[in-house]
């Protein structure tokens, strides 16, 4: 009950039971099965702190300032819930694939140390993210914050900061049928000892406004990096010096490129806006903006 | 009336990300553990028979000790048979395994002409159908309601059919249970 309070009055991001349940699941994997494991919820950050950055191409000449509230609804698809362990102890052999953190059941594998019992996944096949942002605009150029002051969720601290510079290369082409812009964006967000996420993007994208109605879409680049740290534990005495150290392990996701195409109502200060991106997990994003 | 269909709209796309959010704060707050362990059962003698059990019951279990409040359901999911040593290096026989729980029909597979030491690293996996898997299941999700504890009788049985005594295996019992946790 207590997290589903915090979901729905803070209104962000993932609940930080997702990142405490982690050293529950990771216990005894291996770096590289903790990469296959955990790889598309990197992924799913990735997407989600490099979406929602813009819903149109223009950027006020001379000030400007927006206070915009972005759902994603991210999309998993069926390749990233499972995965077959490379690197098994002597003995074992992957004779069918286990759950990724968004897969069903973990496997079980028969060897000569007892079963190696695999985590199971949060058997889920979509992700929601809720992000605040504020911008400010100064002669064609863009600031955009998003920032949570450090707060204190059980025995975990989670804080956010990210920004994003985008500028109007549109108003240098005279006579521009659309207005073009590039953004370069960065995002840190920590779950004390557990997650350290950093992404960073760039992208160019263009708009062209009919009356209350925008059309926009673009083309972005990015990477994102996630270091895990946990407890290992070997029930099955197969890596004993390992049992009971911390490690840490450094993850990319998978989301490089990726083509976003949405639409933008305009209402006097509020706009509304949707759009869709491709690339290696589709994302749905909604966003409520005051801006002037 | 433009207006009004775009409130009509987002109040919906509101309520949309409210329930989508509680489901999935719903799938965080329960987890699916693989309960995993292992029991020796060493049957030993001079006779044509060689015969040991043992029980093992899920509180003796560390990974189900983590979680005992809050388990919410019990599946008994795969079996397997192993030796860790074979005394006498050139003994064969029927093999025969059976798990009997406490309440229910016993499961009993049979490995004929077989070399114990043959499952020093390749384990022998019992087959479970659908239908015993059911019954089991029913009578451990009622013992888990009541309150028992889950325990289950691992025994081997070997029918000697050459070597020289005194017989002597030492074998194990690997088993793993699916727990759904409630970590609420």
């Amino acid at each position: 009950m207590k997290k589903k309070l915090f979901f729905l009055v803070f209104i962000f991001f993932l609940s930080s039971s997702i990142f405490a349940q982690l050293e529950d699941r990771l216990g005894f994997l291996t770096d590289q099965e903790v990469q296959d494991y955990v790889q598309p919820l990197a992924t799913t950050l990735g997407v989600a702190f490099n979406s929602g950055s813009y819903h149109t191409a223009a950027v006020s000449k001379v000030f400007g300032f927006g206070l915009s509230f972005k759902y994603m609804m991210i999309f998993i698809p069926d390749d990233q819930k499972s995965f077959t362990p490379a690197n098994m102890p002597e003995g074992y052999t992957a004779s069918e694939p286990t759950a990724t953190i968004y897969g069903g059941s973990g496997t079980a594998y028969p060897g000569p140390a007892g079963y190696l019992a695999y985590p199971s996944g949060l058997d889920i096949s979509t992700m929601p993210m809720i992000s605040p942002q504020i911008s400010a605009s100064l002669l064609g150029s863009e600031l955009m914050l998003r920032y949570l002051p450090k707060i204190s969720i059980g025995d975990e601290d989670l804080s956010l900061f990210g920004f994003g510079l985008k500028h109007s290369i549109s108003q240098y082409i005279p006579l521009a049928p659309v207005d073009i812009a590039v953004q370069f964006l960065y995002n840190t967000f920590t779950v004390t000892d557990i997650v350290d996420v950093s992404n960073i993007a760039f992208n160019a994208h263009a708009s062209k406004t009919f009356g209350l109605f925008t059309a926009y879409g673009g083309l972005q680049y990015e990477s994102t990096s996630v270091d895990f740290e946990y407890t290992f534990s070997d029930p099955n005495n197969t890596n004993p010096l390992l049992d009971g150290e911390k490690i840490k392990v450094s993850v990319d996701g998978e989301n490089s490129f990726r083509f976003t195409v949405g639409a933008m109502l305009k209402l006097a200060v509020l706009a509304i806006n949707a759009d869709y991106s491709l690339g290696s997990q589709g994302v749905f994003t909604t966003g409520l903006s005051f801006e002037f | 009336m433009k207006m009004k269909k775009i409130i009509t709209i987002f109040v919906l796309g509101i309520s949309l990300i409210l329930s989508n959010g509680c489901d999935i704060i719903d799938a965080l707050e329960s987890y699916q553990a693989n309960i995993a362990g292992s029991v020796d059962v060493n049957p030993s003698g001079n006779d044509a028979v060689i015969v040991d059990s043992e029980f093992f019951c899920l509180s003796d279990n560390d990974t189900y000790q983590d979680y005992a409040d809050k388990v919410e359901s019990i599946e008994f999911a795969k079996a397997a048979f192993r030796t860790n040593s074979a005394y006498s290096g050139d003994v064969r026989g029927n093999i025969t395994v059976t798990l009997a729980p406490s309440v229910g029909s016993a499961i009993t597979r049979t490995i004929t002409n077989a070399n114990p030491a043959d499952y020093i690293s390749t384990p022998y996996e019992l087959e479970l159908t659908e239908s015993e898997l059911t019954e089991l299941n029913d009578n451990l999700q009622t013992q888990l309601e009541a309150g028992f504890d889950i325990c289950i009788n691992a025994s081997v049985s070997i029918t000697i059919t050459s070597g020289t005594p005194p017989y002597a295996v030492d074998g194990v019992v690997d088993y793993n249970f699916i727990a759904d946790i409630n970590l609420e």
